[in-house]
């Protein structure tokens, strides 16, 4: 799926919006502050950009304009009245900008931001993009999952989750490259996760890591038995757990 | 001799190195910390879930006679025993260990020995923490703020914590009137536990 960060603040036709979005894409919302939006282009990486002009005020426009300079290879379409236009973006052209009329043309929408996005890809295309792979971490010391997830989260992409029927549902949701998890977890333990992976269609195919804090050559063995990747001593060295996952994703 | 502390303390400020705290060995935390700054973000996050673990251990430890409630202790132990140790509070870490063998045990005596200490300690490390975070700036609900949770409440739809963290991060910049402080600081506690359902209550509960 597409991702579309729609910047703006959220009242009912935002609200409205997203919600048509969401029939089509991953949408992630965002306040309309620079700092806030460019962690979230950072982190995110979407293929589209949505501004929400309604209410925006003066930080609004300055935004806007730092959005255009800055990220000249996402495409952006501007949502609005005629009103709202003419305040914060007068320059811009039929092409960047969807006239927000009642009720929402959810079709015409759609249709443009499709047509956004295949123009920005013809112009470079998605596999000269650097997609990022996706990690699930799993562990429920929700503390050691935001370490690992800050040391990674500059190369990947990385999805949270403190127990195994969560890990499912991110799983069937959104697939993940490779899953790191924690053997010794208190409700599923890190064998029993692992099954309700294996039993996923295609969950055969997703690398596991492990990682335990217990130094006993007969876990360690009976774990490498488990089809699994690799298998790590916590604390967590951040080299070790790169090594590992460069070598199999 | 304290001119040669001053001078060490404002270097230690200049590069934001955290400064020495009682019953925290922050050289041990830093091995498995590759930058300072993830340092003071796990501290301030398990600043942040010391008030509603306490809560939570207390009401557990009232009926701790029940052997469920045992089990619920100790997994509650269980994660303490390796967050405290993740920003190097050593000791805490190995209290709680104390307490996760008395509760596989279901050695009820021995946890009624330690639980006040435990008690006690939490809060201790927590006014301790308070000394190195940085002072919020007093402020009520915003416009901004409320598009911030209006922000959060969307990424929690979609579990998506990583944005969750960073709403949380500029909402924690502030401090609010009482009412609403307290509400922000369970609903922190809510999202550092990736506790979905009862951060999206909070959450809407504020918006009204």
């Amino acid at each position: 799926m597409k991702k579309v960060l729609f910047i703006g603040n959220a009242d009912e036709e935002y609200t409205a919006i997203q919600n048509i979005l969401e029939q089509q894409y991953t949408v992630f919302g965002c306040v309309s502050t620079f700092i806030m939006i460019t962690q979230m282009i950072e982190r995110k990486q979407p293929d589209m950009i949505l501004f929400y002009l309604k209410g925006a005020g003066d930080t609004g426009r300055k935004v806007f304009e730092e959005l255009v300079e800055r990220y000249v290879y996402i495409p952006l379409l501007c949502v609005g009245s005629e009103a709202d236009k003419n305040k914060y973006a007068a320059e811009l052209t039929e092409q960047y900008f969807f006239n927000l009329q009642q009720p929402v043309n959810g079709t015409r929408l759609l249709g443009m931001v499709d047509e956004a996005i295949k123009n920005a890809e013809c112009i470079m295309p998605s596999e000269q993009r650097q997609d990022r792979k996706k990690i699930l971490l799993i562990d429920d010391n929700t503390i050691q999952l935001r370490i690992m997830r800050d040391m990674l989260a500059s190369t990947y992409e990385v999805m949270m989750a403190n127990y195994g029927e969560k890990a499912i549902k991110l799983i069937q949701k959104c697939r993940p490259d490779m899953v790191v998890m924690d053997y010794e977890m208190p409700e599923y333990d890190g064998r029993e996760t692992l099954q309700m992976i294996r039993n996923l269609p295609d969950g055969n195919n997703i690398p596991v890591v492990f990682l335990t804090g217990v130094k006993d050559e007969t876990l360690k063995n009976a774990v490498l038995e488990l089809n699994i990747v690799g298998y790590l001593l916590k604390p967590v060295k951040i080299d070790m757990l790169r090594e590992i996952i460069e070598q199999y994703i | 001799m304290n001119e040669v502390r001053n001078i060490e303390d404002a270097k230690k400020a200049s590069d934001n190195t955290l400064p020495q705290l009682e019953e925290f060995d922050f050289e041990y935390a830093r091995e498995f910390c590759p930058t300072e700054e993830i340092l003071r973000n796990i501290l301030e996050d398990f600043y942040y879930s010391i008030t509603p673990l306490k809560t939570k251990l207390q009401g557990v430890f009232e009926e701790i006679e029940n052997q469920h409630m045992q089990q619920v202790y100790r997994i509650e132990v269980h994660a303490l025993k390796s967050t405290s140790a993740a920003v190097g509070a050593l000791l805490l870490s190995k209290l709680a260990r104390l307490l996760e063998v008395a509760a596989t045990k279901g050695n009820t005596d021995r946890i009624r020995a330690l639980h006040p200490i435990l008690m006690e300690e939490l809060e201790e490390h927590k006014q301790r923490i308070a000394t190195v975070l940085p002072q919020e700036e007093d402020r009520e609900i915003t416009e901004l703020s409320m598009n911030l949770l209006n922000m959060l409440r969307m990424s929690l739809k979609s579990e998506d914590y990583d944005t969750a963290d960073l709403v949380c991060t500029e909402l924690k910049k502030s401090r609010y009137a009482e009412k609403t402080q307290k509400l922000m600081d369970q609903l922190i506690a809510h999202i550092l536990n990736l506790e979905t359902k009862e951060a999206i209550e909070i959450i809407d509960k504020m918006r009204s």
